[in-house]
């Protein structure tokens, strides 16, 4: 049956595939006009993992265009006909050679730029303009807080027999140490405040389950594992406000020792999803992250370590 | 020369007997291959299920069809299912029980009731899996990682582990089976460089069945073991979570090998047969498979580079990772240039050749990514990473699987498939599964993660065309089965060598005799001296059977088959 034939035939079974698509089609019809692009890059130490992505993109896209056009041409070219018979070619060792030894050096050429890539990636700047911003990322299920040393720079410990997860108090929530004098002016809230064009080296700890920490923006992702510490570093060339906009219903906003509300900043953040499936509630696993300026960051700093030193109860969320 | 079909009042293989009995405790390869055919295509219909239910939660950005903790199950059913029910044991158990000794020109395997037993396990394995299933299913994902799977998850992870444990050695007795057979059963004249390549792709995945399968088996039961309160992985009980996943994928990588080495050797037969032509470059080919093997074992830490192995580990994993790309492009540019200058006969079973090397080059580049670190740290746990492995192994092997069963469907059940409708479902297996799986690497690089049925609004436009393709797909797939049935009582009866094939395996009757051949054949050729082949019929339309002038086998007339 020719081609031809065989699709007039069918042509009622392709409307009846085609109809679903477009009655799905038309139940969302905004979707499709929504822009999908893909995620602002701020991370400079990540800059040339796009880079590499467009490289090989493209490279592979005409490795597969060339394989693809020759099987075709093949195909039609030396399509059965009458009378015209197969040649035989037993193999020939140059040409196996030779793309061989093309495709080798390709790859060894993507291998060590992918090196080079991935320790942008995982290594901190030796000497950065200034000193590094330490936090450090608790994942739980299935939520993520973040510790900030206080000015003694010392993070109090975490001991996982004082958790208690129904407690209102974020620091009893992860467990934080009273006993450990690093504790004392510690402070853990619900979202990751970080200033712009700062280093900041994170290290993060699970106390369940294996999350993992990802940051479409920053095109960083790393798995918090319980039982080890994992490591990483980022720096963000703009303000959360810059990439995503404001909202400002929904401000960052702290409370001080006095219960008095200060909004930080109107700006949206960036967003952290869990990519380590965790458990039923994997899928909310979402965290924030608001990049800011430098005086709004120590603004923020300042409330809550006045706020901690207080001794007040803390709920760890700034709204 | 006597290659005339054997008379066909003669009993075959299914006439013999057909007794329940006769199936049940039968030790002949060939029917052992048909009860794993019937069990992989219920297994195959259950993940598949699982799959629709899915693609359909995922139309809208919320929680429709399912919610969380069905969800979660779901995926875990597919993938279980799928993986260790379906795609492990598809081409090895039935077209290469089949196929293996009629192909070196033995009788049987060398060990039939292991053979048997192979079957047996396969299936309390899958009994186990689907008693899983029925008290309640695991929601772990069929990675399995703990310490959630270990410690924290509320589900049946114990009985499903369990299952996958039983199923694997079903896999190490199928592996056994290929090697000794392999080694010991092979017909006089049939050297191993005169071996099709189907049987030294088998033998390579044997290999790997052999030596990754028991770590794999290692691992579930510790998990199996850890729930019952043994500290192995967990932290608090002084495990490491990490460990897991080391052993986890020091088989599962070799995993994918297991299930695409088989459709390499399955392509390589159909892209000979219907080009005419002998293969280009045969050592290379064979060589290439075996390269894969070896190199497929050191690889396995390309799943790891955002665990927390060290930096270090991972940059040599990802530089083994980029080697192994290369005997893999070897194998498409040969079949490539086997094609030049052939004479390319447009069967169905050439469609999915065909398919099957532009959809497997799809996914081996798009392996490129991820074995380069930094991107691989982006698009880690996204749609991209579904969409790459789905490539290989639903538009890879799905799709050797499926050209294999049109190809040799005459030689294992005596009939024709109907051509017209294996066209057109062919078609539509293409084109649907591209509409599904395209999307995904999209998707997945805008950042949407796997394992979410709650997703972002703006990745729906994507999400509702993978589905749209996904309907597609599951249609053309009921397609081969509906017709493939029907042609079991009103196909046209198949000649012994319908496509005239140069492979031993066409020399005997379709179905064959309970041992393959009334004499031993003596191999006197190389695998796809197609230039033996008489090329004097004319197409379209099918070529005369010739089955008189293929000096093939000689099979002297006084060597009887005891
Ligand atoms: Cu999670
Ligand atoms: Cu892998």
């Amino acid at each position: 049956m020719s081609l031809k034939r065989l699709l007039s035939r069918t042509l009622p079974l392709w409307a009846m595939l085609t109809a679903p698509t477009l009655a799905w089609a038309q139940t969302a019809p905004e979707t499709f006009g929504r822009p999908t692009t893909v995620p602002v890059n701020v991370f400079d130490g990540s800059a040339s993992t796009d880079t590499m992505f467009n490289f090989v993109t493209w490279l592979t896209l005409s490795v597969l265009v060339a394989v693809l056009i020759t099987l075709v041409i093949f195909a039609v070219k030396y399509r059965y006909q009458p009378g015209r018979r197969s040649i035989f070619i037993h193999g020939n060792n140059a040409l196996e050679s030779v793309w061989t030894l093309i495709p080798t050096i390709i790859l060894a050429v993507i291998a060590v730029l992918s090196q080079d890539s991935w320790s942008q990636m995982k290594n901190p700047p030796v000497n950065p303009p200034d000193e590094p911003i330490r936090v450090r990322i608790i994942a739980m299920q299935f939520k993520w807080f973040f510790q900030y040393p206080g000015p003694d720079g010392e993070f109090g410990r975490l001991d996982v027999t004082r958790m208690n997860i129904k407690s209102s108090d974020v620091k009893e929530q992860a467990g934080l140490d009273p006993t450990d004098p690093a504790s004392a002016d510690d402070i853990i809230v619900g979202q990751l405040v970080v200033p712009k064009d700062r280093t900041v080296i994170a290290d993060m700890i699970s106390i369940d389950v294996i999350h993992s920490f990802f940051l479409p923006n920053f095109r960083i992702k790393q798995d918090a594992v319980p039982g080890m510490t994992t490591r990483v570093w980022l720096r963000s060339n703009k303000t959360s406000a810059e990439v995503v906009g404001t909202n400002p219903n929904q401000p960052l906003a702290t409370y001080t020792a006095d219960g008095e509300e200060v909004v930080i900043t109107d700006a949206k953040p960036f967003d952290i999803v869990c990519a380590e499936l965790c458990g039923n509630g994997h899928y909310t696993m979402r965290g924030l992250l608001y990049v800011v300026s430098e005086q709004q960051y120590n603004q923020f700093l300042e409330i809550e370590y006045a706020a901690a030193a207080a001794g007040g109860e803390d709920d760890g969320y700034g709204y | 020369m006597s290659l005339a079909p054997l008379s066909l009042h003669k009993p075959n293989y299914l006439s013999v007997s057909n007794t329940l009995r006769s199936w049940l405790l039968t030790t002949d390869h060939k029917r052992i291959a048909i009860l794993f055919l019937i069990s992989i295509t219920f297994f195959f219909f259950i993940g598949g299920f699982a799959a629709v239910l899915m693609r359909l939660e995922l139309m809208t950005p919320h929680a429709d069809v399912v919610d969380k903790e069905a969800y979660n199950r779901l995926f875990t059913i597919h993938g279980v299912v799928l993986i260790f029910f379906f795609l492990v044991p598809s081409i090895p158990g039935v077209l290469g029980n089949f196929l293996i000794p009629i192909m070196i020109g033995a009788r049987d395997m060398a060990f039939p009731r292991l053979n048997l037993a192979s079957w047996y396990l396969y299936l309390i394995g899958g009994i186990i899996v689907l008693t899983s299933i029925l008290i309640g299913g695991a929601d772990t994902g069929w990675t399995f990682y703990t310490p959630y799977s270990s410690v924290y998850s509320n589900s049946a992870v114990f009985t499903m582990a369990v299952g996958v444990f039983v199923a694997g050695f079903s896999s190490i007795l199928t592996g056994l089976n290929f090697i000794v057979t392999t080694h010991t059963m092979r017909a006089p004249g049939m050297t191993w460089f005169r071996l099709p390549l189907f049987i030294w792709s088998h033998y390579a995945t044997a290999l790997i069945m052999i030596l990754g399968t028991p770590v794999l088996a290692i691992a579930v039961l510790m998990v199996a073991v850890e729930r019952m309160g043994v500290g192995i992985f967990d932290p608090a009980l002084g495990g490491d979570p990490i460990l897991f996943q080391h052993l986890f994928w020091f088989y599962s990588h070799p995993a994918v090998y297991i299930m695409v080495l088989p459709a390499f050797g399955v392509i390589s037969e159909l892209v000979t047969c219907f080009s005419r032509k002998r293969i280009f470059g045969y050592t290379f080919v064979a060589a290439a498979s075996l390269a894969i093997a070896v190199l497929g074992f050191l690889v396995w830490g390309h799943h790891m580079f955002v665990s927390g192995q060290s930096a270090y580990a991972s940059m040599v994993f990802s530089i083994i990772s980029f080697t192994i790309a290369v005997p893999s492009g070897i194998k498409v540019l040969n079949w490539t240039a086997t094609i030049y200058k052939g004479r390319v006969w447009l069967t169905t079973p050439m469609l999915y050749a065909f398919g099957f090397i532009g959809l497997f080059t799809i996914g081996g580049v798009t392996g490129l990514f991820l074995a380069a670190m930094a991107i691989d740290v982006h698009v880690h746990d996204t749609y991209f990473v579904i969409a790459h492995f789905h490539y290989i192994m639903v538009g890879g092997t799905v799709m050797a699987y499926l050209g294999g069963i049109h190809f040799w469907w005459p030689k294992m059940t005596g009939r024709m498939y109907p051509e017209g409708w294996a066209v057109f479902s062919a078609i539509l297996i293409f084109v649907g599964f591209n509409l599904t799986f395209f999307p995904q690497f999209l998707v997945g690089y805008l950042g949407m993660p796997r394992r979410y049925h709650i997703y972002p609004e703006e990745y729906q436009a994507l999400n509702i065309l993978s589905t749209a393709g996904a309907s597609i797909l599951g249609i053309g797939y009921l397609f081969p089965f509906t017709y493939l049935l029907w042609s079991l009582r009103r196909g046209p009866r198949a000649e012994s060598n319908p496509w005239d094939a140069a492979g031993l395996e066409w020399q005997t009757t379709s179905p064959p005799p309970t041992f393959n051949f009334e004499k031993t054949p003596i191999v006197t050729q190389e695998a796809y001296a197609y230039e033996l082949v008489s090329q004097e019929d004319d197409l379209p339309g099918r070529p005369n059977p010739t089955e008189g002038e293929i000096p093939v086998l000689d099979a002297p007339p006084q060597e009887d088959q005891p």
